[in-house]
Formats: C-alpha cells, sequence, structure tokens
C-alpha cells in the first residue's frame, strides 16, 4: 500500500471521527443555545409587555381618567396596551405568541384555558415561584412556553377592578358587571404566558448545525488537497525519483551520472547527500576492484 | 372677541375678565376663565357669554349669561357663588366638575363629578322644582320636553363636546398672576355684534340700554335698533326721546304736528 494512501487513509478517518465529534457536540450545544435564545427572547417579550403595562397604569391611566368618564378608551388598560405592543412586535417576530391569562379576566379573550389555568394555579399556590419553563402537546405539535405570575401590586389596578361601584361606568358598560372584579392586592390573578412552536429552536439550530457541518467539511476537504500537495510535492514524488535513481545505481546503470539534485535541506535533502556519497563510495570501491 | 363697553376688542391669554364683558369664542377656539380659588369656566368653540356680573374674592363667583355654546366649569368649590344662565336651563354647581351644552334650544348637562343644581325654564309660567345632578349624571331639556335623568352621557353629546372637554383643563393662571395684560382695543361693536344679548331676555337685554345708548348716535346702529324695535322695546325713549317729553309739551307738540298719542314702551 503506497504511502499517499495509507496517509490518507488516516487522514479520512481522523477526519470522520473529528467531524462527527464535532457534530455531536456541536449539535447538542447549538440545540441548547436555541433554545436559551429563545428564552431570552420570550424573557424580552414579557419585559416588554410589562413596562408598557406599568406605562400605561402610572402615566398614560391618569392621563385618561377624565376621558374614561365620557367613553371608554382601551388605551387606558395595561392589558389593552401591552397586547398592542406585541402586536406590533409580532410582526418582526411572527412565531412568538404572547397572552396575559387571567382566572377572572375583565375581557373574555384574556380568559385563561384549561392548560393556562393550571400554570396560574401553580402559581398561586407558590407565589415565590419566578417563571415557568415547558413544553407541552398541542395539535400542531409540541410547543415550548416560558410563563410568569401576574400580581397586583399597584392599588391603581384596583381602580377598575375591585368592585363594580369603584370602576369606571363606561368599562362596566363595555364589558358587564359579572366579569374582571374582586381582585385583591397582592393576589396572582394570572400568568404572562409566551409560547412557541418547539419546531422553531429546532429548525433554528438545525439550520446552524447544517452550515457548521458544512463549513467543517469545506475545510477539511481544503486541508486534505493541501496535505496531499504538499506529500506528493515534498515527499512522494523526490522520494519516488530517489528510488528510481537508486535502482539504476543498484544495477550498475548511471554511475557515472552526475549527483541526484534535491534543493532542500530536509530529510529529504540530507536522504539525498547521504545516496549521493554512497553512490560515490560505491563508484571508488568498484575502481578499485577494477584495478 | 371681546366687547367690553361699547368696543370691541382682540382677546389675548391673561386678560382679566371684567362684569358686563360678552365673550364669543371662534369656531375652532376655547377660552378659559380661570377663578382664584381653582375654579375654572372654559367655553368651547362658538361659545356666547355674558359676564352679567362677576364677583371678585378669594371664592369663585359670578353671574354668567351663556346663549349657545359648549361650557366647561371645573374646579367648583362649596363656597362658589356661581350661577349660569342659558336660554335653557340654569346651572348653579355645588360643588364638582359639569359640562355643559346648549344649541338650537336645547341644553344638555353632565355631572363629572361632584354636584349641580339645575333649574329648568319656567313650564307654563309656573317654575319648575329644581333638580340635583350628581356625578355621572347626563340630563337633556328640551322644549316642552320634561328631562330625564341618564346614567351616562349620550354618543351625541359627547361627540359635540371640544375634546378638550373631555380632559382636566390644564390652569395657566399662574404665568398671570403679577402680569395684567390688555386686550387689543379693535372698533366699536356694530349692532349685529351684539345683537344676541340686545334681544335677550329682558334681565339681561334692559341694562344695556344704558351701556350702547351712546352707540344710538351711529346711523347704522341705529338703524339697526329702530328696525329691531319690537324685539327690545325699551330702546324706544332712547331712540325717540320727544314721546316721552313732559306731558304738556308733548301734548302742545302733539296737537301742532301729530293728533296720534305717544305710546309708552312696554
Amino acid at each position: 500500500m503506497k504511502l499517499i494512501v495509507k496517509f490518507n487513509l488516516v487522514f479520512v478517518f481522523v477526519f470522520l471521527l473529528g467531524l462527527a465529534a464535532a457534530g455531536t457536540v456541536s449539535d447538542q450545544l447549538l440545540q441548547k443555545n436555541a433554545r436559551d435564545e429563545i428564552v431570552l427572547n420570550a424573557r424580552l417579550v414579557m419585559e416588554s409587555a410589562l413596562a408598557a403595562r406599568a406605562y400605561t397604569s402610572t402615566q398614560v391611566g391618569p392621563l385618561l381618567l377624565t376621558q374614561m368618564k365620557y367613553t371608554f378608551l382601551p388605551q387606558s388598560i395595561p392589558a389593552y396596551s401591552a397586547n398592542e405592543i406585541f402586536d406590533v412586535v409580532r410582526k418582526t417576530f411572527p412565531e412568538y405568541a404572547y397572552k396575559e391569562a387571567v382566572l377572572n379576566p375583565t375581557n373574555p379573550r384574556n380568559r385563561a384555558n384549561d392548560w393556562e389555568a393550571d400554570i396560574v394555579n401553580q402559581f398561586r399556590n407558590s407565589s415565590d415561584r419566578p417563571e415557568m419553563v415547558g413544553e407541552r402537546e398541542t395539535p400542531n405539535g409540541k410547543s415550548f412556553y416560558i410563563a410568569r405570575p401576574m400580581q397586583i401590586k399597584a392599588e391603581a389596578c384596583l381602580y377598575c377592578h375591585s368592585t363594580v361601584d369603584a370602576a369606571p361606568k363606561t368599562l362596566v358598560d363595555k364589558y358587564g358587571p359579572a366579569n374582571g372584579f374582586g381582585w385583591k392586592l397582592n393576589e396572582i390573578i394570572g400568568a404572562q404566558i409566551v409560547s412557541v412552536p418547539t419546531d422553531v429552536p429546532i429548525s433554528r439550530a438545525n439550520r446552524a448545525f447544517k452550515t457548521f457541518m458544512i463549513s467543517l467539511t469545506v475545510v477539511f476537504a481544503f486541508i486534505f488537497i493541501a496535505l496531499n500537495l504538499m506529500l506528493w510535492f515534498m515527499v512522494i514524488r523526490p522520494v519516488t525519483r530517489l528510488s528510481k535513481f537508486a535502482d539504476q545505481v543498484s544495477q550498475g546503470e548511471n554511475m557515472d551520472a552526475p549527483d541526484f539534485v534535491v534543493e532542500s535541506s530536509d530529510e529529504i535533502g540530507v536522504l539525498t547527500q547521504s545516496f549521493n556519497r554512497m553512490k560515490k563510495s560505491l563508484v571508488q570501491a568498484m575502481k578499485m576492484l577494477d584495478a | 372677541m371681546l366687547v367690553r363697553g361699547v368696543t370691541r376688542y382682540a382677546l389675548a391669554e391673561g386678560v382679566r375678565i371684567q362684569s358686563g364683558d360678552i365673550v364669543e369664542v371662534g369656531d375652532k377656539g376655547l377660552a378659559v376663565i380661570e377663578f382664584p380659588d381653582g375654579a375654572a369656566l372654559a367655553l368651547g368653540g362658538g361659545a356666547r357669554m355674558l359676564a352679567v356680573s362677576v364677583v371678585r374674592g378669594k371664592a369663585a363667583g359670578g353671574n354668567f349669561y351663556v346663549t349657545q355654546g359648549a361650557l366647561k366649569i371645573a374646579g367648583a368649590r362649596k363656597d362658589a357663588r356661581l350661577r349660569f344662565v342659558t336660554p335653557v336651563f340654569t346651572l348653579q354647581p355645588v360643588e364638582g366638575i359639569a359640562v355643559a351644552l346648549v344649541s338650537g334650544g336645547e341644553g344638555s348637562v353632565f355631572v363629572e363629578s361632584g354636584e349641580m343644581r339645575l333649574d329648568g325654564p319656567p313650564a307654563k309660567g309656573a317654575a319648575t322644582a329644581p333638580v340635583r345632578l350628581k356625578s355621572g349624571d347626563f340630563l337633556t331639556l328640551k322644549p316642552g320636553q320634561k328631562g330625564a335623568v341618564a346614567p351616562r352621557p349620550s354618543q351625541a353629546f359627547i361627540g359635540a363636546l371640544p375634546k378638550a372637554f373631555l380632559d382636566t383643563l390644564p390652569s395657566r393662571m399662574a404665568r398671570y398672576k403679577e402680569r395684567e395684560v390688555q386686550p387689543r382695543q379693535l372698533e366699536l361693536a356694530t349692532y349685529a355684534e351684539v345683537e344676541t344679548w340686545l334681544k335677550g331676555p329682558p334681565d339681561i337685554r334692559r341694562p344695556l340700554v344704558k351701556r350702547f345708548e351712546q352707540r344710538a348716535d351711529d346711523p347704522a346702529f341705529r338703524a339697526a335698533l329702530v328696525a329691531n324695535l319690537r324685539f327690545h322695546p325699551e330702546w324706544d325713549p332712547v331712540l325717540y326721546p320727544e314721546k316721552y317729553e313732559n306731558p304738556e309739551a308733548d301734548a302742545a307738540g302733539a296737537a301742532r304736528s301729530d293728533p296720534k298719542p305717544a305710546t309708552p314702551a312696554r
């Protein structure tokens, strides 16, 4: 088996081993990073929603208090602001869904469904739990979610949600007296839930993995070609020529031919010099025998 | 626009309103009269108001006649002595904030907060009992109809109000506490500019005779007074003083020129 074949077999074996190891590690890492990124983005969405809620509650709402006596303005409602802002965000991140799931909401569209109610109740049962992250099965496949409790921390919230009599009449006109009342200070009334189909982080990680593996293969291929060329020009070709020259000398041919020339000072050059010395010694020995 | 005395002025921010001032707000304008105690009266676009009397003092006080337009009374306190007369009703704030709209012989009042007393027009000559409107109450009075208090303002009412009335009125009084702004004098008021007031209810128009008496010397003003004399007969002695000279001279004069007896003013 030729040297280059042996070398390439070893190289390919090492390359495949390295590719597999790198693939395994990078796949796990990329999957984890994609999930972490989704969680981070979801947290950003939640923080943005919280900021919008706080801004509406503390700054916009008081400005619209007088107007609320005339007509209901959803712009003064924190949940409305949060949802409106998220709708804008969603134009850039359409895969994200945001809901303020509430057990007893003013607006029926915010009512928590079964699995959301479970999350809210878990938060209510352990009020020190800051966040929940998980996956659930949906008709469209697995869905990844992150949830945070919604706790009534400001008295201002109770202006609309304590009793029917205390709430703005226009709000009661809009949503009726049955829902969204009886909230208490520090009570966990719902949860902010951001959900993303699990396919999203997986496909994102897969895309990154594919790109990484292709890049790695291209780099290996380049190294493979470069090493082969170097091996050919620096080792195999001079050794082959030297070997052919040695064959001729051993058969008594080219004894008077000039020295084999290799213009390098590496191991091949040293070997050539040694061979040339050996040839000279052989020629002299032959001449002494002939004399 | 401001009519003070017999002269028309251009209203500017910071002008102090006096008794007898007539204020007319342009269609897209907004005027706010602030009182030292924090009370305020805002007039929407197209509003016309005569400050019959403005009481100087710590507590808001005054008697205002508003013929048309939207007005908002804000920050009225219990010790305030404010009274707003319109062709449809008389509004006296007890305390709080109210918005009223007078247009086309119809008037509506919405109490944002506090309590207001409302006197409707006399029905068949008899005074009607005053209505106490509380926070959130809305009442519309139409000619010949007894209004019913509703718990919400109507959409038509809200739609007719200036947008600024739906918010808390901002106070600008502090900027003019130490500075008196004089309105820019324009021209003498024409008959058309004060016609609404000269043809108003007797209580309003009668005191105006003395005020605008000198304008009767203006031929155009006088001609208009003569043409509309049936709406303000109290002007007859001003326009035809000879009719009201002493009886002897009158009789002598009548014997010389006119066989008909003079008709006294109503």
